[in-house]
């Protein structure tokens, strides 16, 4: 964390409310991504990353510095996701997935198809092992850092992401995927 | 598969992971020679590993700090609130046993709430809830929803790391009371039926707690908080097996 971040969690601490415009700013894309990933709709991650940021803001008296603020940010919107998918288990089909910013209009059919089945098999999979999965590939995080945002030894991590991979292996195994 | 073994399995994933060592790898090796399974096994899981780093990613960048920004100064007042959580933590830590009691006491005369509440019938209830919203509840509230047929009260009470529910309903017709929490952030410790029970159904895996309900009933949920990091806990009520009332309780 560098020294102006710190001081900016310090100052919305202290009671400056607006400076945590500058941490809002800052994380927004990165918080809404994770969660659109974790729950695949675009309606829902908006609204699930504003909760996460005004949750965020109403607890940020509890953050003490221990993790980056980056850690403990994602782990609230990790945690919005999966509490949102436990209750509602409906993704879009893959097809349906972002294409703003992506490179999918550059992908070919067989991309998009293989893409699906991929997407497919990632909703199907426990919340557990999408988590590593979205934090790990897409999210491109090292294993301390996933770690850090889900509370978990990097010794599970690595656990989680090989029974992840087996179990997509698994149901890909179940399409033409191979 | 004959020669998809869990060694194999192993040393394909560090395969993948890089971190194979030269023994290892010679082991590998061996193992993928003697098996076409095995071979189709680690063929497989490297194509998955190249899809996954090269499936596109969303970059969506939106932008919603005026949104944010507006909701937070609406609730600017809680600022104060997150702030005193330090001070009330220390308060804890150093009166934890007086709380403790006083908490025994604040959880009986919940208790006594609870049951007023289920035995009196012309009972005033608040305003109608929406079916299905997300609220806050400080503890030591008590949460009142009702229909025609059935009410719901709820009064939790959070003693540090414990959060105590004592949950009365009174209903009609019979009714599925569910409890749902991330059993990531929470561990159920206890259900404990005080007035009735039409019979409970725990899944702590899962995070769920399904309670039967007709007449008058109360009941006492312990959950010991797992994480520092606030997780919702849900309520849901089915009727004839369709969901007609849905919350999210923020505790704090």
């Amino acid at each position: 964390m560098n020294t102006e971040e710190y001081n900016i969690i310090r100052r919305v601490q202290q009671g400056h409310t607006k400076e945590y415009e500058w941490l809002v700013r800052k994380y927004q894309a990165a918080v809404y991504n994770v969660i659109l990933q974790m729950t695949r709709q675009h309606e829902t991650a908006e609204e699930l990353a504003q909760d996460v940021f005004v949750r965020a803001f109403e607890k940020i008296g509890t953050f003490h510095f221990k993790s980056k603020f980056f850690s403990w940010i994602y782990r609230i919107a990790i945690n919005a996701a999966i509490s949102h998918n436990k209750k509602e288990r409906r993704y879009l089909n893959a097809e349906h997935f972002p294409e703003q910013g992506s490179r999918t209009g550059e992908e070919s059919l067989d991309e998009k198809e293989r893409n699906m089945l991929i997407w497919s098999a990632i909703d199907r999979l426990k919340d557990k092992y999408r988590s590593v999965i979205v934090l790990c590939y897409f999210e491109q995080l090292t294993y301390a850092e996933i770690a850090e945002i889900l509370d978990v030894s990097e010794q599970k991590v690595k656990s989680r992401l090989y029974d992840a991979r087996r179990l997509l292996r698994s149901e890909l195994e179940k399409t033409n995927y191979f | 598969m004959p020669g998809i073994t869990k060694i194999l399995e192993r040393l394909v994933d560090k395969r993948l992971e890089d971190t194979l060592s030269d023994d290892e790898a010679r082991h590998l090796d061996r193992l993928l020679a003697a098996s076409a399974d095995a071979r189709k096994y680690a063929s497989d899981m490297e194509k998955l590993d190249r899809s996954l780093k090269a499936m596109p990613k969303p970059l969506v960048k939106p932008d919603m700090s005026r949104a944010v920004m507006d909701r937070v100064q609406k609730t600017g007042a809680q600022q104060g609130g997150a702030r005193n959580i330090s001070l009330y933590r220390r308060f804890l830590s150093e009166r934890r046993q007086l709380l403790k009691y006083a908490a025994v006491l604040l959880v009986g005369f919940m208790i006594g709430s609870a049951v007023i509440m289920v035995m009196s019938p012309d009972r005033i209830i608040p305003g109608r809830e929406e079916a299905v919203a997300t609220m806050a509840a400080r503890s030591g509230q008590t949460l009142s929803f009702a229909s025609d047929t059935w009410q719901l009260h709820v009064s939790p009470v959070v003693v540090d790391q414990m959060i105590i529910l004592i949950l009365s309903v009174k209903a009609d017709d019979p009714l599925e009371v569910i409890i749902g929490y991330d059993p990531q952030a929470y561990r159920m410790t206890r259900i404990k039926p005080l007035i009735g029970d039409a019979g409970t159904d725990a899944a702590p895996e899962r995070g769920m707690i399904r309670f039967g309900s007709a007449g008058d009933m109360v009941y006492q949920v312990l959950l010991n908080q797992l994480t520092g990091v606030t997780s919702p806990i849900l309520f849901e009520i089915n009727k004839d097996g369709k969901l007609v009332y849905q919350r999210d309780i923020f505790l704090q």
